[in-house]
């Protein structure tokens, strides 16, 4: 994996312009959801932090299974434990935005079901890992179950509310009510900002999270040696 | 404030706060085990060397 030093760099200044803007920046006054409204650069960053941890993921499960060097299995499996980090924001974060608009912590949408599947399917990951002892056949098949997570979801979060019905998600279902080409220009100067200061802040997590577990491993290799 | 909703967007971003505070102290946590994994292996090393000599 690439060091990526200046990751954290840019996480710390698009965070604290998201932040600051974020809360300073005119934003259409939209009946019910009012000045909430903001939360699109905090609570919808959180999945697109999520789906690019579990991509990265899945890219380095696929180079694994080609490689089959310690490596690319412990970025895979340090992407998919910071990827729950940022879904479990995400649900969070969105149950409040939810009860302050529609009432309720959840409501039976395809899109928050698809989103609670897809954080099922990916703690079934780190079940299924700690499951096995002997490393390489722990490191093999989740590498595989996790391309399959992948898919799933692929298949729910996007291919699913897509062609629902209706839904009460704004940018989803087909009586959309907000998607992004709707989006209010000055909301676009912030929105851009945030998307890439929170995937930073998801690689910065994830840089350390790798360090630590590697380290890991070679004082296990140092203490069994000696 | 509760009018304008804008404690929601308060409270999303305390939410988050929490959050990537947690996994700080997590972090923490297991940097403090692999120090003291080191200092062990360390020590283990230096009595190994005396009883050798």
């Amino acid at each position: 994996m690439p060091k990526l030093q200046y990751v954290k760099w840019i996480a710390i200044i698009f965070l604290l312009y998201t932040v600051i803007a974020g809360l300073l920046i005119d934003v259409p006054d939209l009946p019910i959801i009012r000045q909430s409204i903001r939360n699109l650069f905090f609570h919808v960053c959180m999945w697109f932090s999520m789906i690019v941890m579990f991509g990265t993921s899945m890219i380095y499960s696929i180079r694994y299974l080609r490689s089959f060097s310690d490596s690319d299995d412990i970025i895979a499996s340090e992407a998919v434990k910071t990827g729950i980090l940022f879904g479990i924001l995400g649900l969070t974060t969105g149950m409040i935005w939810a009860k302050n608009t529609w009432g309720s912590f959840w409501t039976n949408d395809p899109l928050l079901n698809g989103a609670a599947v897809t954080m099922l399917v990916y703690l079934a990951y780190t079940v299924l890992r700690n499951s096995m002892d002997e490393t390489s056949k722990k490191a093999r098949v989740s590498a595989v179950y996790n391309i399959f997570a992948f898919v799933i979801l692929i298949l729910f979060l996007f291919i699913l509310p897509r062609t629902a019905e209706s839904s009460l998600h704004p940018g989803k279902g087909k009586d959309a009510q907000l998607t992004v080409k709707e989006l209010d220009n000055t909301m676009r100067l912030v929105f851009y900002p945030a998307i890439l200061g929170w995937i930073s802040l998801g690689f910065w997590i994830l840089t350390l999270r790798v360090r630590i577990k590697k380290t890991e491993n070679l004082l296990e290799d140092l203490s069994a040696n000696s | 404030m509760v009018e304008s909703k804008l404690f929601v967007v308060i409270l999303v971003i305390a939410v988050i706060f929490t959050g990537i505070i947690l996994q700080l102290i997590l972090l923490d946590r297991k940097l403090r085990k692999l120090e003291k994994r080191t200092e062990d292996l360390m020590q283990h090393q230096t009595t190994h060397k005396t009883s050798n000599q």
